[in-house]
């Protein structure tokens, strides 16, 4: 299919904007079968959680001992997979790296809705949820005040912060693609869709002034957006690493949750840029190239996380210490070496091969989604595999998710979904003028 | 009286623009065609954004705590690094909306109603490029190769 | 003005009785035998079983571990909403009613002593009479843990303040200490040098569980006396 991809040279102006635009004027039976399963999977899912509320945690696997398990599990590879935008919009742009243009908003639009996704782990794992805005620091008569010493505090902070800025982030590039949109499909729209991208483009011209202050606010948001971006999964590890349990209490958690966020990232973008090149016939513009230079980004990070990886077992291992040797021995040989062999399997030893000497789409499709679930199962071990082996050996226990957590996990996924379909059929998947500025340079 | 000249493309605009470069001119288009370099508060209204916010999160996470009187038994109720913490993240979300709402003010953009009509606007986001300029630079438009209207 | 415990291993026989007097001074819930499978036992105290030796030499060994009341208590800081903190007179508090449930003080806990209502949990007829009115019946999705018996603590001193004294050593006794038969266990201020505690704190035999953790727990363990003596 790819074969017969006109060269980014040939692609006129008009061509471009039709291409770009036709996912959203254009709507076949695959979108509708696409909502109609997702949705369900997602209407199952609420009816867990609400089942869950109503009965209590008790319908989950958790336990005494494993007082965390898989929704914790999802909060992080979540919060992690939201890495991507940032690294491809943010470190590309700064470094001026010509390839990021088509690519930039499928990644942005991964952050946003992870970062949606993530948190509403964290509620779904309180006990009791209805009063879940007692995080909030909101003004009382009953001198009740959040405690900003909590680790949870501060991912409440910086999640915050972090979502309302790629919020921003994903708007700001997107305002003269939606006046696009506005002017060239608005006729063939529904007019509720037309008075949506009316809204959102405000008063866009595409004056000289305004680009020159829209490239200007860009370039100021990719340096803060970067920074932050780091802070955020460094403080989601400082919720494990702020405690004492054996093989948490480690002071390369933070560097570590990072690098493997950037990790899962790179591979959740791959995989959305091949699903959308392919459903939304998007070959010109997203090239094997684009495959090409991520897998590349994507090996860096593998060896990156397995030298951390590597690096936390060894220390742990030569130094013999009982309760940390107690839970790398559950990893290593006990009841978490499936799982934690499967993940080595997953985040290294199918990759590498397929990356190291030559990259085309559907190998790197492969090594993303092999990727994907080496890092989630990398989160549950890290949760669960202390967890199972506490300081206290009398109250050893095992832990296994319940079909309440498995539903809810699938019905999370399904949700991303759903997100990310409907984001690709309101707006412009590619960003159309950084297309055609590349082209004309 | 204005007009508004349409180009096919940036190439066959970008002579006429820097022919009308000392008459009061406006240009319309779908990418960015070298734009200018204006003078704006974008990068002064972030950074003191960035400070007051920093300045916010330092209240949140020290003053409102001094003056909550909350037992711990003698553990500090203020330490540092919780503080930073907060401090930067409030900072970073501060300096971003600074950032939007200095953007969408500076660029006139409050507002929803374009300002050239609608078929004209279909034809810059397939690539054409509008300028629009005063009754006078009619004829230099005309030899560019334009399609001229009145507005 | 510290509350503290000094429980003496030579003495405890394991019978359990601490744990059942709890339970009933406490309103802590039976979770049944599927979720006690699941690991979802609710006891605040409970007496952990250690064997040593090879059969016909083997030694059980008994230790009731509770909540240590530590005074750098890691739970503390952690959580969100400050529902847990530590009071004047030195007891590590839990607030039932700021509990949100995010469980991360029980995973922060090294001593793996707090538990949580996984169901809302009832008593049938008549057991819902045997409930102590003193102590709050949790619903479901909230952490709790061992008090030392908080609602005893403060009748002893309202009574005190009543009768314009301070509390007697001696006058507070949780239900656990109240009931080991073996009176293994002593409860009192550590901080009044002559009350029972603070005297048998200070024994050669004292030991503090995993106190190299630094979390200064105030839950002081006698070392059991092992008779090498020969049969003479």
């Amino acid at each position: 299919m790819s074969a017969a991809a006109p060269s980014v040279e040939t692609l006129s102006s008009s061509r471009v904007t039709e291409d770009l635009l036709r996912p959203i004027v254009e709507t076949t039976w695959r979108f509708w079968a696409a909502i109609s399963v997702l949705g369900t999977i997602m209407a199952w899912a609420m009816f867990c959680w609400g089942y869950q509320i109503v009965e209590g945690l008790g319908v989950t696997g958790y336990n005494r001992t494993s007082m965390w398990g898989s929704y914790e599990t999802n909060f992080v590879f979540w919060v992690g997979i939201s890495h991507a935008g940032t690294l491809i919009s943010a470190i590309l742009r700064v470094t001026g790296a010509s390839w990021r243009r088509p690519i930039t908003r499928a990644a942005e639009a991964i952050t946003v809705f992870a970062l949606m996704i993530g948190p509403m782990f964290v509620m779904i794992h309180l006990g009791r949820v209805w009063l879940f805005y007692w995080v909030i620091p909101f003004p009382n008569l009953r001198d009740l005040w959040p405690n900003f010493r909590s680790p949870l505090l501060w991912d409440f902070t910086c999640i915050n912060s972090y979502l309302l800025g790629s919020i921003t982030y994903l708007y700001l590039p997107m305002i003269p693609d939606i006046a696009a949109v506005r002017d060239a499909a608005g006729t063939r729209l529904a007019p509720w869709r037309r008075w949506i991208y009316r809204l959102l483009a405000m008063g866009w011209e595409g004056t000289p002034r305004q680009w020159a202050l829209l490239e200007r606010a860009i370039s100021i948001m990719c340096v803060i957006i970067m920074p932050l971006a780091v802070s955020v999964h460094t403080v989601v590890s400082w919720v494990f690493s702020m405690t004492m349990n054996p093989m948490w209490h480690s002071t390369i958690f933070g560097p570590y949750f990072v690098v493997g966020a950037i990790f899962s990232g790179i591979a959740a973008v791959l995989v959305a840029l091949f699903v959308i090149r392919k459903l939304l016939n998007l070959e010109a513009y997203i090239r094997p190239e684009h495959f090409d230079k991520l897998g590349l980004l994507l090996i860096t990070f593998c060896l990156l996380w397995g030298y951390f990886t590597f690096a936390e077992h060894l220390t742990v291992w030569y130094n013999k210490e009982v309760s940390e040797t107690a839970v790398l021995l559950g990893r290593l040989s006990g009841p978490m070496a499936p799982l934690f062999w499967t993940m080595i399997t997953c985040c290294l030893l199918i990759p590498l091969p397929l990356l190291i000497l030559k990259r085309t789409p559907f190998g790197t499709l492969v090594a993303s989604l092999s990727v994907l679930v080496g890092m989630w199962l990398e989160r549950y071990i890290i949760v669960v595999g202390t967890l199972t082996r506490p300081r206290m050996q009398f109250v050893w226990h095992s832990y296994t998710p319940s079909w309440v957590e498995l539903s809810i996990m699938a019905g999370s996924f399904a949700y991303f979904a759903f997100l990310y379909l409907m984001f690709a059929k309101f707006f412009p998947i590619v960003s159309i003028w950084e297309f055609k500025e590349g082209q004309r340079q | 009286m204005k007009l508004l000249a349409v180009f096919p493309d940036p190439e066959s605009a970008r002579p006429a623009i820097q022919a009308l470069a000392d008459v009061e001119h406006e240009v319309y288009s779908a990418e960015p065609l070298h734009p200018p370099h204006v003078s704006s508060n974008l990068l002064g209204a972030t950074v003191l954004g960035g400070l007051l916010g920093g300045l916010g999160g330092g209240v949140l996470a020290v003053f409102t705590f001094k003056t909550m009187h909350l037992e711990t038994g003698g553990m500090a109720i203020v330490t540092y690094p919780p503080t930073g913490i907060v401090i930067f993240a409030v900072a970073a979300l501060s300096a971003i909306g600074t950032a939007l709402a200095t953007l969408l003010w500076e660029g006139d953009m409050l507002h929803f109603r374009p300002s050239l009509p609608a078929d004209i606007r279909m034809e810059i986001a397939n690539g054409a490029v509008a300028v629009s300029a005063p009754e006078e630079s009619r004829d230099v438009l005309e030899r560019a190769g334009a399609r001229i209207r009145s507005l | 003005m510290r509350w503290g415990m000094v429980i003496d291993l030579d003495r405890c026989n394991g019978c359990e009785a601490c744990v059942v007097a709890c339970r009933a001074e406490n309103n802590i819930p039976t979770v049944g035998p599927e979720d006690c499978e699941k690991g979802r036992m609710m006891s605040w105290i409970r007496i952990e079983r250690y064997f040593e030796g090879e059969f016909p030499n083997v030694k059980a060994r008994f230790m009731p571990v509770l909540c240590q009341h530590c005074e750098k208590a890691p739970c503390e800081p952690v959580c969100p909403v400050y529902a847990t903190y530590h009071n004047h007179e030195g007891l590590n508090v839990q607030v039932y009613n700021r509990c949100i449930g995010t469980r991360f003080c029980a995973n922060a806990c090294p001593y793996t002593v707090r538990s949580f209502n996984w169901f809302d949990y009832h008593w049938d007829a008549p057991l819902d009479r045997q409930l102590n009115p003193e102590v709050t019946q949790r619903s479901r999705g909230m952490v709790e843990k061992c008090t030392f018996c908080v609602q005893r603590i403060k009748n002893a001193g309202i009574e005190a303040k009543d009768e314009k004294r301070a509390v007697k050593d001696g006058e507070v006794q949780p239900a656990c200490v109240q009931s080991c038969p073996a009176e293994a266990m002593v409860f009192g201020d550590l901080d009044d040098p002559t009350s029972r505690v603070a005297r048998q704190s200070r024994s050669g035999r004292a030991f503090k569980l995993m106190d190299d953790l630094g979390t200064e727990p105030k839950v002081i363990y006698l070392k059991p006396v092992d008779w090498k003596g020969t049969e003479e």
